[in-house]
């Protein structure tokens, strides 16, 4: 079992969001990214959020598909 | 929370939206049809997961979970902050309930259960011998604290989102709790389990 096994099985330690304050900061997030702000004032500003995002699998895919869909509106396939 | 200012065209999207008549029965519909796309654009995305699926079942799902997202935008209108676009704060909406629609709906005739047999795949394939002894031990030491330490739901919860990578949602409405719910339940598992394998001796692995 390697680091990475065991990080995806026990998840990060970091302080978590949780699921539900994640899902309030979701768009918040994913504007921050479609404007382009600073990668490192992202992380900064949304720690406890990409910790929970690292940590839940659904949660991550969700995020996927919401900055998907706003690529694609930003390349007119929206 | 503090109310940020939004853009124009946010500004514009409340104003209809808070009206009466046809200016917002006119936003509705563009809300609905914008809705509408993204529960379509999640579908196609996750068209590898619902093989099998007839297209014409997988587009009433998106209906109804643009629906069901359209009441929750109308109805948490006032809690919008101004903090994202209004469009992309609305979307996130149609993606929760589309998103977990389609899960619930490839796990539908699946079963949730404890399944001990999924500790002796963890392994990796073929590692160097004394990789393999050290791999062994770990999982042993894991293994032995979800028995020792979990309790039974912590231990459903634990084993069938991390090794068996059920959805939480989706196992969130077999058990009849909300998705914050398992999610604190599989945290605090997981916290129970670097402590006891910090105990075991492989604290800096977990750290």
């Amino acid at each position: 079992m390697t680091d990475s096994d065991l990080r995806r099985l026990l998840g990060l330690p970091d302080d978590d969001a949780g699921c539900d304050a994640a899902f309030g900061v979701f768009d918040e997030y994913c504007d921050a990214v479609r404007r382009g702000d600073p990668a490192a004032d992202i992380a900064a500003r949304y720690a406890d959020f990409l910790t929970h995002v690292s940590n839940c699998t659904t949660c991550r895919e969700d995020l996927e598909s919401l900055l998907a869909i706003l690529r694609d509106e930003e390349s007119g396939r929206g | 929370m503090e109310a940020i200012a939004p853009d124009q065209e946010s500004a514009d999207w409340l104003r209809d939206l808070r009206h009466t008549g046809a200016s917002r029965d006119h936003a509705i519909a563009r809300l609905h049809a914008l809705l509408l796309r993204v529960a379509r654009g999640v579908a196609a995305r996750r068209r590898p997961t619902l093989a099998g699926r007839a297209g014409e079942e997988i587009d009433d799902l998106c209906v109804q979970a643009t629906n069901d997202a359209l009441m929750a935008v109308l109805a948490k209108l006032d809690t919008y902050r101004g903090a994202a676009r209004f469009t992309t704060w609305a979307c996130k909406f149609a993606i929760f309930e589309t998103s977990s629609r389609l899960r619930r709906h490839a796990w539908r005739q699946r079963k949730i259960e404890i399944d001990d047999t999924v500790w002796d795949r963890l392994p990796d394939q073929a590692p160097a011998a004394l990789q393999q002894l050290e791999n062994d031990q770990v999982i042993l030491a894991l293994h032995r604290a979800v028995e020792e330490h979990l309790t039974a739901r912590q231990r459903l919860i634990f084993q069938s989102v991390t090794l068996d990578e059920v959805p939480i949602d989706v196992l969130a409405e077999r058990l009849g709790a909300s998705r914050g719910a398992i999610y604190k339940t599989l945290h605090d598992a997981r916290a129970k389990l670097r402590r006891a394998l910090t105990v075991s001796g492989y604290g800096e692995r977990v750290s």
